[in-house]
């Protein structure tokens, strides 16, 4: 089942085209990633996806239904950040009962065992929990929720690297105790790469890749040789070209069949895989104009 | 362990070839359990799935078998299955490349037969 789907999404805010002409599919169980550069339109596109923005064009569609103003699939998607401005004044135990309330599907039981996990106290005032608790605080509300569609925006920023484990880890055991679809975007790519099964990236409003992360990895290249050697790779699709000296880098998505990567590597390249995070910076990267 | 986004070989079969490898090297024993998947994939921060595919490959190859609501157990036979296919990937793979490096520093074929003898009888003497 379609989880998500987004079609021809576009919002504009004053003179920013903040989203143009989006569209993609998520499929029900994944874990999705949304990657994209600041001002990329990720925090836009998932406001847009639980309908707390309106777009000026396009629709979305929750479980294949449309979402505006559908009680049934709104009730089943929750959308966390790394902070909500409307905790501000509350205690935990006050918010925690407000999500409860607003929840259908609420896991109490699972509650207390991840309060405890990030350390986090009943009595605390949201405001004067430390960053990373804040948003530890979503992360426990999100995952309690209960929702089949669950939207994480930046939600490790601020976690420590203990608390990002412990979240990592949280991640997978709930997808396999209760699978469910989540999108998170995030920054720490090479750090999260391993979890994601699927990734949609953005660059200035727009989806530039969309693909699961299988078809990913057998499609990133990094060919390394000399200069002449390009000749080699006319016609694949070429991201970006680096050079040292007369060593040049050669970022690739594509596909290369056997035979292909053989005949490339008797010519002297070396031909590995690109991480994720590469191809993020091949992708999205302004080519930098390095002065002599 | 951490398994190795820059290689082209898929994270899935890195995954089998990891179990393999911990089946040759005696860690896990035949007969026994090996980890559950999502055991597997909370240590390796990976996606369950990946790890569920890299297991059901050996499952496939008779490596493992499944016991129903239990887990997943190493064959017996196993052990010997994988050092044979090893054996014919070290040949493959291996040597190929052993001679494609020699073949890049002017290393001739009789030359690298001669270094290996030389290599065993050094072997040999410690």
């Amino acid at each position: 089942m379609k989880a998500i789907e987004c079609k021809n999404i576009s919002k504009r805010f004053a003179d920013v085209q903040a989203l143009d002409d989006v569209s993609f599919v998520m499929e029900a169980g994944g874990i999705y990633a949304l990657l994209g550069r600041n001002g990329a339109g990720k925090t836009t596109l998932l406001n847009c996806i639980c309908t707390r923005y309106v777009p000026d064009n396009g629709e979305v569609f929750l479980q294949e239904e449309p979402a505006v103003e559908n009680p049934r699939v709104l009730g089943d998607i929750c959308f966390m950040t790394e902070h909500i401005d409307e905790f501000d004044l509350y205690a935990v135990k006050r918010i925690l009962k407000m999500a409860a309330a607003f929840y259908p599907k609420w896991d109490e039981a699972r509650v207390e065992q991840l309060l405890t996990l990030f350390q986090i106290r009943r009595k605390d005032i949201y405001a004067a929990l430390s960053k990373g608790r804040q948003a530890a605080l979503g992360f426990i509300i999100g995952v309690c929720s209960g929702c089949s569609v669950v939207l994480f925006d930046e939600i490790y920023s601020g976690m420590d690297a203990v608390a990002r484990k412990q979240m990592y880890e949280l991640l997978l055991e709930e997808q396999e105790r209760q699978p469910r679809t989540f999108v998170i975007s995030t920054h720490l790519i090479e750090e999260m790469a391993g979890l994601f099964t699927d990734v949609v990236m953005l660059d200035r409003g727009s989806v530039i890749l969309a693909d699961d992360m299988e078809t990913i990895h057998g499609r990133s290249y990094k060919c390394v040789g000399r200069e002449e050697h390009k000749a080699h790779l006319e016609g694949k699709n070429i991201l970006s070209v680096q050079t040292v000296g007369s060593v040049t880098e050669y970022m690739i998505y594509d596909d290369f069949a056997e035979e292909e990567l053989l005949k490339l590597r008797k010519q002297g390249m070396s031909v590995t895989a690109m991480t994720l995070q590469e191809l993020f910076i091949a992708y999205t990267a302004e080519p930098l104009q390095v002065t002599k | 362990m951490q398994f190795d986004e820059t290689s082209l070989t898929p994270i899935f079969i890195q995954v089998a070839q990891w179990l393999e490898d911990e089946i040759l090297k005696g860690h896990i024993l035949e007969e026994e359990q090996v980890p559950s998947t999502n055991q597997f994939a909370a240590v390796y921060r990976m996606n369950p799935a990946t790890a569920r595919k890299g297991f059901s490959l050996l499952v496939e190859e008779g490596i493992l078998y499944k016991k129903r609501g239990i887990g997943m157990f190493v064959s017996t036979g196993a052990k010997e299955k994988i050092r044979k296919r090893k054996r014919e990937r070290f040949i493959r793979e291996s040597v190929a490349l052993l001679m494609q490096e020699a073949e890049k520093l002017g290393i001739t074929g009789d030359e690298v037969i001669e270094i290996i003898q030389g290599y065993m009888e050094k072997a040999a003497d410690t």
